[in-house]
């Protein structure tokens, strides 16, 4: 079987004040299709030059990605990206927001209203078509967010800490739907995420990071029936990975 | 054509009437400085002739008698509609040109990187030195005053685009890129629009500079023009005349900039962040 990301000795470095940053260090990573992976490790260790590299917006200096068994060598168009910025346009209303892709696409617009309405219809966010991104909360600008990353069909999602910037009760909520849709469409995830709750009960799979520059540390494959004492012995291994002490 | 008689038959019966309102609610709204001015205009109606000698600073009453002169033989309009000509044209091609350049060089990091150092040294030169150029390409006439009036408008519409354009956040890029938009596509749904409030500011600014630059070239390069009249009046040693066009000047860019804040403020963009 194709992986649908196969990340082979990647190594990338970034030029900064002081001379080149190092910010991966031969990683290799394969993704299976449909399979849901959190990226977890210290801040700025280099997770998120990880998806843009699979996003196509950087390119290693040596090694190889590939996405569905082709190399990536410019954006890659097949995924869709979130990050913990909204990146909603201000001035378009809720349904041109979700509809973008598909003007993009030059898809006709009486499809485009109407696949843009069932993603909406999808996040529970009828109603709302209308409204402009600062007239709705955190957790709903999320929801158009999503839509609007899944109404092109993507093969894969890359989130990069999506739920960060949302109060702990949002993101709970928000995790749930999240989830269901996922499962409901069978969506591959790369997920970025500080949260090491988040990264237990939404993933198939954790990989640990080090920090800078970014080598992988463990690759945890989380127990398909998630028991509380599952999920507790993982989060447990994650922190002590993480430099935290034993609790 | 039967109509004709009909509206100037209307704007005789109404107009006044109107007029005179909005007149009084000026005057009430604005009257400490009109009461200024007229305590200036007095004073400087006394002191001429008295205190100095009125061939150099002439007097209210002589200028007023100039304008009147001037728009009763048509020196008046003709010399206004072709500053308003000069300035309009010039303010086009300044706004097309501007931000079209800006969102060029925004988009396209290779073409910024080379062209920049250019851009910033044309726009250090103060653009008078360019008359004589001008002239050269263009002759004595209102197409030099309207390259002046493109030139010194342009730059004020590219460096507030362009830095609009650079404004943008590179998450909403990212976006739009990883859905497949090319840079035209990104520039026009993602670039311009968010730098809206840039595009409002330096079309205001593009105007005022594009007029200041058309009186300019008015008065290096072309014949015709109230930057022409002026500077006819001050080689015939008349400065009643240069006053007189002053006035004028200083009325004009006073509705000038009236009318463009009454449309700023009516820009729906302006209210994007």
């Amino acid at each position: 079987m194709i992986p649908a990301v196969a990340i082979d000795s990647v190594r990338k470095s970034f030029a900064g004040a002081g001379g080149d940053l190092l910010a991966l260090d031969d990683v290799s990573l394969d993704v299976a299709p449909g399979e849901f992976v959190s990226l977890i490790g210290p801040s700025g260790c280099g997770k998120s030059t990880l998806l843009n590299l699979v996003a196509g917006l950087a390119r290693p200096d040596r090694g190889r990605v590939a996405f569905a068994g082709d190399a990536v060598s410019g954006p890659n168009t097949r995924v869709g990206y979130m990050t913990q910025d909204d990146a909603l346009l201000p001035w378009r209303n809720v349904l041109d927001n979700v509809a973008l892709a598909l003007e993009i696409r030059r898809v006709p617009r009486p499809e485009r209203i109407e696949r843009a309405r069932e993603m909406l219809r999808l996040v529970n966010l009828s109603g709302f078509e209308r409204h402009l991104p600062s007239q709705l909360s955190g957790g709903m600008r999320k929801r158009v967010g999503l839509a609007r990353t899944l109404i092109h069909r993507p093969g894969m999602l890359l989130l990069d800490e999506p739920f960060g910037a949302l109060d702990a009760q949002t993101r709970t909520l928000i995790q749930r739907e999240f989830k269901r849709l996922v499962a409901g469409l069978g969506l591959g995830v790369m997920l970025v995420t500080h949260d090491l709750r988040e990264a237990a009960a939404l993933s198939d799979r954790i990989v640990v990071f080090s920090a800078r520059p970014a080598r992988i540390v463990d690759d945890i494959a989380v127990p398909a029936g998630r028991s509380p004492a599952d999920l507790e012995a993982i989060e447990r291994l994650m922190w002590r990975h993480l430099g935290g002490d034993d609790v | 054509m039967t109509s004709q008689p009909l509206s100037a038959d209307l704007a005789d019966t109404y107009a006044p009437a109107v007029v005179q309102a909005a007149l009084i609610s000026w005057v009430r709204r604005r009257w400490p400085p009109i009461a200024l001015a007229l305590v200036l205009a007095a004073i400087w109606q006394g002191a001429s002739g008295t205190l100095f000698n009125a061939y150099y600073l002439s007097r209210p009453t002589a200028i007023a008698a100039q304008v009147w002169v001037w728009a009763v033989d048509g020196t008046l309009w003709r010399h206004l509609s072709a500053t308003l000509v000069t300035t309009l044209a010039g303010f086009a091609g300044a706004a097309v040109v501007g931000i079209a350049a800006a969102l060029l060089l925004g988009s396209i990091r290779a073409l910024d990187r080379v062209l920049q150092p250019f851009v910033f040294v044309a726009y250090s030169l103060p653009k008078i030195v360019l008359a004589p150029l001008l002239i050269l390409w263009l002759g004595i006439g209102s197409w030099s005053a309207i390259g002046m009036a493109f030139l010194t408008g342009f730059f004020m519409v590219f460096f507030n685009v362009y830095s609009g354009v650079r404004a943008v956040s590179p998450a909403l890029v990212d976006t739009v890129t990883l859905m497949g938009a090319g840079r035209l596509r990104t520039a026009l749904t993602v670039r311009l629009p968010a730098a809206l409030p840039f595009v409002a500011l330096g079309l205001h600014q593009g105007l005022v500079y594009a007029f200041h630059g058309a009186i300019v070239g008015e008065m290096t390069a072309s014949n015709r023009g109230l930057g022409y009249l002026l500077v006819y009046a001050a080689s015939d040693m008349d400065a009643n005349g240069v006053l007189a066009a002053l006035c004028v000047l200083a009325v004009l860019s006073l509705i000038l900039l009236r009318l463009l804040a009454l449309a700023i403020a009516r820009q729906p963009g302006a209210r994007v962040a």
